[in-house]
């Protein structure tokens, strides 16, 4: 499955960046095998809306699931109309948070 | 003279006396037995009517229209999405999905749906009333607590006021959109200021706009010696008639925080309103100044050549915030903030108060970076290309294209133009693009009491809500970069777009009232604002001695609201003094009432706050 983290560089060592529509980068994960894509996060610098352009462009993306530190309630509305499920709160680098998403996910 | 005598009573920043300014104007014009009526177009905190004490017979809803997607008829083209300049509607993989408080209502994904799958719906956004006080017309704009759009509801006030007669409209605070669509219907303005350093500069940013605007004005003094006579030297250097002194009076103070007129408790000020009205019928008779309407850089002071930044994000950090904001303006909430940042340990400041900025004069920052802002996008018709066929001006709901006298071609009228780009997609000739416009500055600075984020909205310009969240954003950044453990935030007074800009996310808001009638009333706005952001809220009252009666009931209301009394503040004329020496109160007088009452209040705050800081910490 794929999911989308919220990254403030386009690598699997980059940051995790807590918010979700200013990140400047989001990073497509594919949890099987841990292959990724960088999505530049255009909305980043949107007056207003952000939040709703940028989960608009990672609904596109095919991911299901995000991983973030923050999301707004436009943003979460938006991915959660998308059919994504939202997982706030995270935090590490973008591959350690793929980690514990997917540890999180055996345990369950 | 034609029709009706249009008089707008404004000020550069909030609580100058507007109000007092405005009711008493119609109040005695009244009582001459002329036709006035007055109109409160200060729709965030509207507050003429505890003075007027108005009848209301007739009350209206104020809609907007707000997309309506049929799902039958979509095909998720995503058309609606790419026209819609303000995120309000985008479409998903699967569905359409549309956010009302965001759309302007400009139409423009009704137009670009190519399926007709979009019709429109109205949403409120607040109420018109109109009403009688004695002889006076009443008639008031209410903006709904949460709204951001003032603009709309400003014009259904104006829309009900007569067309006849002496029209006194009370304009809301500042120099942003909601001022400028009450200023440019008005024949003559009104600008009221104190004899204060904040005074004068606010003025200053009022004169900047009016004169825009084109509209002849002119100046009233508000208590009037208590501060210094620079407002008298400016406006004699700049040829500005000061047409009205309303002397710096306990008698009148006390009469407002009981919501009683000035001329009632100072029945000797009624002639100087009733002489005022032939004063202003002859500046509106004066021949207008043309003006143009462009879009300047706004002239900055200062003579610094820092380098500037680039406008990007900073890194997303997380630095507390403490944000200061009062319903009204003049509150005192800028002399609170200064002295908190006197206070505090090694703290970080910002500016949110952008329309009327004022902490940069008790601060004297030494600026290090300045940045220009671009808020929005504005319309811009190539003249050349346009055919003059007119749909940009049908489309366009805001009036912003026109055609001038004798002319084929149309132009922006850029002070209405929202950016909604309906004009640019409508062209059939190419004519119009929608450019980048600049709205104002933005500043890094080193001060005595800290770093501090800040900026200037140029006059006249919108978006101050995107202004405010930038100066938010890069304050957490200096914050962290310089090690503070806490940003102090001067806020936006009001409950509009930039006050929401504001206090979204922040750690805990105190808000700053006064013991007076208006400052309840715009306290119970301010706090039903904060509780829908579900943010940690105190109060303190501020010249709290002035009305112990008004000072209890705030306790009282505060109370039942579950809501903390963090400080009272007690009157201190060396408020004043310290800020004409451009400090904070603590640090010119450290040992008067008003700095000893700071101080405490500093110290409930800060336990407060330390409360949530550690509250935060557990949760996660």
């Amino acid at each position: 499955m794929k999911i989308a983290v919220s990254a403030s560089g386009p690598a699997l060592d980059a940051g995790l960046d807590p918010r979700f529509g200013r990140c400047s980068h989001f990073v497509i994960v594919e949890t099987e095998d841990m292959s990724f894509e960088a999505l530049d996060n255009a909305a980043a610098a949107a007056g207003g809306g952000a939040g709703i352009q940028a989960a608009r462009a990672v609904a596109q993306s095919g991911a299901r699931a995000v991983l973030t530190g923050n999301c707004g309630p436009s943003a979460n509305q938006t991915l959660t109309a998308a059919g994504l499920e939202v997982f706030t709160g995270c935090s590490g680098t973008v591959a350690q948070a793929v980690e514990s998403f997917r540890s999180g996910l055996s345990a369950s | 003279m034609k029709e009706g005598l249009r008089i707008a009573v404004a000020s550069g920043k909030g609580g100058t006396g507007k109000t007092t300014i405005a009711t008493n104007l119609a109040v005695a014009l009244g009582a001459l037995g002329k036709k006035v009526a007055y109109v409160d177009c200060d729709v965030e905190e509207p507050n003429g009517h505890i003075f007027l004490n108005p009848a209301i017979e007739w009350s209206g809803e104020v809609t907007i229209r707000v997309p309506r997607v049929d799902e039958r008829l979509c095909n998720l083209c995503g058309a609606c999405g790419e026209a819609c300049r303000h995120s309000a509607i985008v479409a998903l993989p699967s569905r359409v999905l549309t956010f009302p408080k965001l759309c302007h209502g400009c139409g423009g994904c009704t137009w670009a749906c190519p399926q007709g799958a979009i019709s429109e719906r109205p949403r409120r956004t607040g109420v018109v009333e109109t009403g009688h006080a004695g002889p006076v017309d009443f008639v008031r704009g209410i903006l709904d607590v949460g709204e951001a759009m003032a603009p709309p509801v400003i014009r259904g006030a104006l829309d009900k006021a007569p067309r006849d007669g002496v029209v006194v409209l009370d304009a809301p605070p500042g120099t942003s959109c909601p001022v400028i669509e009450t200023v440019r219907s008005a024949d003559v303005v009104l600008l009221v200021t104190e004899p204060t350093p904040f005074g004068v500069n606010d003025l200053k940013l009022a004169v900047e706009m009016v004169k825009k605007l084109g509209v002849p004005f002119g100046v009233v003094v508000n208590r009037a010696g208590s501060g210094n006579d620079e407002v008298y030297d400016d406006c004699a250097q700049e040829g500005i008639s000061v047409l009205l002194e309303i002397p710096d009076s306990l008698d009148i103070a006390r009469a407002y925080s009981r919501g009683q007129l000035a001329i009632e408790a100072v029945p000797s000020l009624r002639t100087k309103f009733e002489e005022l009205l032939g004063v202003l019928e002859e500046l509106a008779s004066a021949e207008r100044v043309p003006h143009e309407m462009k879009t300047e850089a706004p002239a900055m002071d200062g003579e610094f050549a820092a380098e500037p930044v680039a406008n990007d994000e900073p890194a997303v950090v997380d630095v507390p915030e403490l944000v200061v904001v009062s319903g009204k303006g003049g509150t005192g909430k800028t002399s609170v903030v200064a002295s908190f940042l006197a206070l505090a340990q090694n703290p970080t400041a910002a500016d949110c108060d952008v329309d009327a900025a004022d902490l940069h004069l008790v601060l004297e920052p030494e600026v290090r970076h300045r940045t220009p802002f671009s808020g929005g996008q504005i319309a811009v018709i190539d003249e050349e290309r346009c055919r003059g066929c007119g749909l940009c001006s049908k489309r366009c709901r805001f009036g912003a294209v026109v055609t001038p006298d004798g002319s084929e071609v149309r132009r922006v009228q850029e002070l209405s133009c929202e950016g909604c780009g309906v004009c640019a997609d409508a062209c059939p000739h190419g004519a119009i693009e929608m450019a980048a416009a600049q709205n104002g500055e933005w500043f890094i600075s080193d001060t005595r009491l800290g770093p501090f984020v800040h900026a200037r909205l140029g006059i006249a310009q919108e978006n101050s809500g995107k202004l405010v969240s930038t100066v938010r954003r890069h304050g957490r950044a200096v914050a962290k970069s310089a090690g503070s453990p806490l940003l102090i935030c001067d806020g936006s007074p009001g409950i509009g777009c930039p006050v929401i800009a504001s206090i979204a996310a922040a750690r805990m808001v105190l808000v700053v009232v006064e013991p007076t009638l208006s400052g309840r009333h715009d306290l119970e706005r301010v706090a039903e604002l904060v509780s829908q952001f579900d943010i940690h809220m105190g109060i303190c009252i501020n010249k709290a001695d002035v009305s112990p009666e008004q000072t209890e009931e705030i306790a009282r209301d505060a109370k039942e609201r579950g809501l903390q009394v963090l400080g009272r503040i007690r009157y201190d004329p060396s408020v004043t003094a310290a800020q004409v020496a451009r400090r904070s109160v603590v640090e010119a007088r450290p040992d008067g009432p008003a700095a000893q009452d700071i101080r405490k209040l500093w110290r409930n705050v800060k336990d407060e706050f330390d409360k949530q800081l550690t509250g935060m910490r557990t949760e996660k």
